[in-house]
């Protein structure tokens, strides 16, 4: 079957099921039921014997209690981002307790998740899904076909979605927690591993059948405030060594830029959202993670200050620039879903007016209004645009995963203006194609594509284009912009791809919009 | 010109991305950074670069070789025939100067260009220079802008960098010789720490300069403001 935006895939796909297709971003609004949870409940401390304490000695202790069997799906948390050891841990206990089949349902999988590579290839695990993927080991052997089952790559906000709608049941849970007490209060801001807000968890200890909080920071009970994840959802307290290296939180592409030409790009973005009206009091900002998009809410900030801007709200994960808004006053609030650097962990912990969302508050798109919905501006990056705006940020032009769908699709469909930075050549190649090789977000969400070489407005944005049509901003067509960028690189050959899905790329709502195959 | 930024000629991201950083102009360097066995790659990457892609919103300048090399002509030669606006004369006196005016006449006339377009910019880098400025401005009618070299100059002196102070003669000197001539005149490089530019840009400025050279694409947005 063919989706609206033309992509093909069958209508069953072993491994995943019966597809959904893709029918247009706001399509699938209405009355939702959300599923049941299980849950065993505790009697009071009296009552209960010694063996039965929610504190495990051991992560084989947990298994036994949460009756670890093959085929269970287990649920992780990225907050601690390229320092994780907490999903590395359980699923080497889980292959030496000779577990097969295991689904790792992970909000986000970097380069220091390499280890289970080897689980993959030893069938321990045959399937993952996951919101984030970093370029590394487990990408790889997902492009490659060693899993079982295809991936499958959800949003920030569909995650939360798919468990709460029961499309995907979380078995048992494993919350990263940085402070801990016996009953299970987690507090994500304080201890040696501290990484701040642990909102990607959320919907995973409302609906999982068992909840861990893994801890190597053990305190008397109650926890200290801020407590995140309070007692009646956790089912068991581990002790380990460590769970996590917080020098990981800042990995990758939550560094800002400071090349001049992604600096030039962030302005001219700047520049344009004041020049359409969009810096001004109550305005709302996020910016994706990615060093030109990063760089957007220095030069925004600039102009607030510039223009006596208050604004409402910064959302998404935050960074220290965000925290310094913050403190400005420049925002009023921060709606924090990952902290990704150790400023914006301590100001977590510290502001009240820096908020925790969950997942599902951040861009569940079947919930009674996610914080999307009130966003004004959307900084995103890509790794292709096509001519109708679509955007690819899982496959990279040589057909290797590189990337999930992050909270990019929730931003773009629920913010007033959704903005795409990038340069506009990338590794030898143009990065506005014809066709992007994997559909993430769907072009009727995306507004505009910033470049090093000029500007394209989506032309579904009439008003965008009435606004700016005097403009001094380096508009152009986005036709244009492919054409130019082709005339120095060259048209790239077409990569070819076996029949064998690997990932299947689901929108927010759940439909599939598009599925990776394996490249020959 | 208010910027002028230094890149390889030998890189092709950089020959592709040089337009992007905000200069009002590019010097491609064919001599100091550019390795000896790239040398006739980088000089043939060069012309081919500024005869296919689209410089024409930034003054484009080439640093060749010293005249004082063999080099220096078959630098010249190659790539003056793209139409480059304007080359360096690195080493500056007025022999130099008239050499390499003498070169273009030539380049000219070979390729049906304009007589008197391609501009000269010689580049004061040793006390003679300095001593001689207003001489090698008068050698050539070419000439459209002089670069300071304070590196350079300094180690000709056999004086060890330590400050603004030291410069004040020199940059004097060259300012007040473009001045008169009614030519622009571009201040040396800055290689100290980032937050120092502002202020190197600024002496400068304050004795009569009407540029920088930047050294790096870093640096334009900020030599732009000085010299607004």
């Amino acid at each position: 079957m063919k989706n609206v935006l033309g992509r093909e895939f069958p209508e069953y796909i072993e491994g995943y099921g019966q597809v959904k297709p893709f029918i247009g971003a706001f399509s699938s609004y209405g009355e939702r039921k959300t599923v049941g949870a299980r849950r065993q409940s505790v009697k009071p401390a009296s009552q209960t014997p010694p063996g039965e304490a929610k504190l495990c000695q051991s992560i084989e202790e947990v298994f036994d209690r949460v009756g670890a069997r093959d085929g269970m799906t287990f649920g992780f948390h990225h907050h601690l981002r390229n320092g994780d050891y907490v999903l590395n841990l359980v699923m080497k206990a889980a292959a030496e307790r000779g577990l097969k089949d295991l689904h790792v349902a992970a909000t986000g999988i970097f380069g220091c998740h390499g280890p289970i590579v080897e689980y993959i290839k030893s069938g321990v695990i045959t399937q993952i899904s996951c919101s984030y993927i970093s370029p590394g080991p487990v990408a790889k052997a997902i492009t490659t076909g060693l899993l079982q089952k295809p991936a499958i790559f959800r949003s920030h906000g569909g995650r939360p979605r798919a468990i709460e709608s029961g499309d995907m049941h979380i078995d048992v849970a494993f919350a990263a927690s940085p402070t801990c007490d016996p009953y299970g209060n987690v507090n994500g801001t304080h201890g040696k591993s501290a990484c701040g807000v642990l909102s990607y968890i959320f919907p995973d200890t409302e609906y999982a059948d068992y909840v861990v909080a893994v801890t190597d920071n053990l305190v008397e009970y109650p926890a200290p405030p801020p407590i995140q994840i309070t007692q009646e959802k956790v089912d068991f307290v581990l002790v380990v060594d460590s769970i996590g290296d917080p020098a990981g939180i800042a990995s990758g592409t939550t560094r800002v830029t400071t090349d001049p030409i992604g600096l030039r790009i962030a302005e001219s973005a700047a520049a344009l959202l004041d020049e359409a009206g969009y810096i001004k009091n109550g305005m709302s900002l996020q910016t994706g993670a990615g060093g030109a998009s990063l760089a957007v809410a220095a030069f925004v900030r600039e102009r607030m200050l510039a223009n006596g801007v208050v604004g409402a709200f910064g959302a998404g994960g935050i960074t220290s620039y965000f925290v310094q808004m913050l403190k400005e006053g420049l925002l009023r609030a921060l709606f924090d879903v990952q902290c990704f650097d150790l400023d914006s962990v301590k100001s977590a912990g510290e502001n009240p007016a820096h908020m925790l969302m969950s997942g599902s508050l951040y861009g569940n798109p079947h919930s009674r209004g996610a914080v999307v919905n009130n966003l004004d501006i959307m900084i995103l990056g890509a790794t292709e645009v096509d001519l109708d705006f679509n955007v690819n940020v899982v496959t990279g032009s040589d057909g290797t995963i590189m990337g999930a769908s992050g909270g990019h699709n929730d931003c773009s469909a629920g913010s007033k203006i959704a903005i795409v930075v990038s340069n506009l050549l990338k590794g030898r190649l143009c990065m506005v194609r014809d066709r992007v090789t994997t559909i993430t977000s769907p072009g009727e969400t995306i507004d505009v594509l910033v470049t090093d070489r000029g500007i394209a407005i989506n032309p579904l944005r009439k008003d965008l284009l009435e606004k700016l049509k005097d403009s001094d901003l380096p508009l152009t067509d986005i036709k244009t912009l492919k054409e130019f960028g082709e005339n120095l690189t060259g048209k790239p050959d077409t990569i070819e791809f076996t029949d064998k899905i690997v990932a299947v790329v689901e929108y927010r709502d759940g439909t599939v919009i598009d599925v990776v195959r394996q490249p020959k | 010109m208010k910027s002028l930024m230094i890149v390889n000629a030998n890189n092709p991201k950089i020959l592709l991305d040089a337009v992007l950083y905000g200069a009002d102009g590019i010097m491609f360097d064919l001599a100091d950074s550019v390795p000896d066995t790239e040398q006739d790659a980088a000089r043939l990457l060069l012309a081919e670069a500024l005869a296919f892609l689209d410089y024409s919103a930034v003054e484009v300048v080439v640093r060749p070789n010293c005249p004082c090399q063999k080099d220096f002509e078959l630098d010249i030669l190659t790539v003056g025939p793209s139409k480059p606006c304007d080359f360096v004369v690195p080493m500056a006196t007025p022999e130099f100067v008239a050499q390499a005016a003498a070169l273009l006449d030539r380049v000219e006339a070979e390729n049906d260009l304009p007589a008197g377009g391609i501009r000269l910019i010689p580049s004061i880098d040793s006390a003679v220079g300095v001593e001689n400025v207003a001489a090698v401005i008068a050698a050539s009618p070419r000439v459209r802008a002089v670069m300071f070299n304070a590196k350079e100059f300094l180690a000709d002196l056999g004086a060890a960098a330590v400050g603004a102070e030291q410069l004040v003669y020199a940059r004097s000197k060259i300012a007040v010789a473009c001045h008169v001539a009614g030519i622009d005149s571009l201040d040396t490089p800055y290689t100290g720490k980032p937050d120092g530019l502002a202020a190197d840009a600024g002496a400068a400025k304050a004795l009569g300069f009407t540029g920088k050279v930047a050294s790096d694409g870093k640096q334009v947005k900020t030599i732009n403001a000085v010299f607004a």
